[in-house]
């Protein structure tokens, strides 16, 4: 099951870290997602190598989790920073990050314990995965049911300020 | 990850279930923070853009004003001075074909042909007025100078201009846009404060080009212009400050450092005014 596991943290990682790069308009910031995935590789060849007997890859899913939570910061900033003021939750990619950023950092402390969890004691723990993973993929649906956002439509221009 | 392997299973579930709440707490808690801030900045460049928009306005109406006021000028002088002296040299001429008088005739063709001569320098003054041919044949430092030669040669108050730096001149059409800017501040002058001198230099400093004015009468400063800027009156200095828009020029209201003097400094780019002259 180790395999299996590890094979889907880095196919997941690999997905995510394609978005975020793509994301990413500021060069600098591009580099982000290239020297997580630089870190991640490692650490999941380092585990490939030197298995242990446990199921799950607690590491390689934990530092996931954790370059994810930084991405979607980064990308949280790049949007206070913006000179180009679009509503933020206007757009799909903001849904997606959400989702993201919703679902590593409520399974972050899971994934650091789940190496040491005996067997009934990790079906208890992993309703919270489950219930994470139903609200990231709602937040998805609902990212991918949005219009394709306008560039022009949701800037300041055309916003009616007694909305506000 | 040694550390969390040494803790007792009951301490795992419970910084297992703390964690994920502190997390979780922590996320939407940015989130919030992130869209609330959003929502702060936008009302912020909302007020800036309906403040500038404002702003435009009355300096388009000023603009728009002096216009139709300077038309009704034009169209007063033409009809109420113009207009009967051409009707009066029409008369004279007519007298000719009536009377058939020699002597007569000459002394009315003589009449007809003085108010003709009038009238040829009242369309003169007018044309002058409208476009000074000082500024466009010799440029500003002369037009400048000859205006404040007219002001100074009336008797009422001391003007002098002097030009520092002026070899190369700028644009004819910015050229015009500076002198109507003096004009007007001078006419300002001549109109409120009560001075008794006005003296205009005109200076550069690496890419920057200057022009003072100062005087000893009852003058604004930059918080009275900017009032009066945001008021409908002030027709004058927003025409002023449409102008300058125009050579994304500067004008600064200040109290000289005696406090007996009124300063106003008009700083242009040059850079800004060849760019200018080059997109035109």
């Amino acid at each position: 099951m180790f395999y299996f596991w590890a094979s889907y943290t880095i196919v997941e990682y690999s997905f995510y870290a394609i978005f975020f790069y793509a994301t990413f308009k500021n060069k600098k910031t591009k580099y982000i997602p290239i020297i997580g995935t630089l870190i991640f590789y490692s650490i999941v060849s380092f585990t490939f190598f030197n298995k242990n007997t446990q199921a799950f890859d607690s590491l390689s899913a934990s530092m996931e989790a954790i370059l994810m939570i930084i991405n979607c910061i980064v990308f949280l900033y790049g949007q206070i920073t913006s000179s180009e003021i679009i509503y933020v939750y206007n757009t799909k990619k903001f849904w997606i990050v959400i989702a993201i950023f919703l679902y590593f950092s409520s399974t972050l402390f899971l994934f650091l314990f789940a190496a040491d969890f005996a067997n009934p004691q990790s079906s208890n723990y992993w309703i919270i995965n489950n219930l994470f993973e139903i609200l990231k993929n709602t937040l998805f649906c609902i990212s991918f049911a949005m219009k394709k956002s306008d560039a022009n439509k949701n800037t300041i221009n055309t916003y009616n300020p007694d909305l506000l | 990850m040694i550390l969390l392997q040494a803790t007792p299973g009951s301490n795992v579930s419970l910084v297992l279930y703390f964690g994920t709440i502190g997390m979780l707490a922590l996320t939407i808690g940015l989130i919030v923070f992130i869209i609330f801030h959003q929502r702060k900045v936008i009302r912020y460049q909302l007020r800036l853009q309906r403040m500038e928009q404002d702003q435009q306005k009355l300096l388009l109406n000023a603009s728009i004003r002096l216009q139709e006021e300077e038309r009704q000028r034009i169209a007063a002088d033409l009809h109420d001075d113009a207009g009967p002296l051409l009707a009066t040299a029409r008369l004279y001429l007519n007298e000719n074909l009536v009377n058939l008088d020699k002597t007569t005739q000459l002394q009315s063709i003589y009449n007809a042909k003085q108010i003709i001569d009038d009238t040829i320098q009242l369309i003169r003054n007018i044309s002058h007025s409208l476009m000074p041919p000082t500024l466009k044949n010799f440029g500003l430092e002369s037009a400048v100078n000859d205006l404040f030669q007219k002001i100074s040669g009336s008797g009422s108050m001391n003007a002098s201009s002097r030009f520092h730096d002026y070899r190369e001149r700028l644009q004819a059409e910015n050229e015009l846009i500076i002198f109507r800017v003096i004009q007007e501040l001078v006419n300002n002058i001549l109109k409120h404060s009560n001075a008794s001198f006005i003296h205009l230099t005109q200076n550069t400093s690496g890419e920057k080009f200057f022009i003072r004015l100062h005087h000893d009468g009852r003058g604004i400063t930059q918080n009275d212009f900017n009032k009066l800027n945001k008021s409908n009156v002030g027709l004058g200095l927003k025409n002023i400050q449409s102008r300058l828009k125009v050579l994304h020029g500067k004008i600064f209201f200040e109290k000289d450092m005696s406090q007996t003097y009124y300063k106003v400094t008009i700083e242009l780019i040059k850079e800004e005014e060849d760019k200018l002259g080059e997109q035109e």
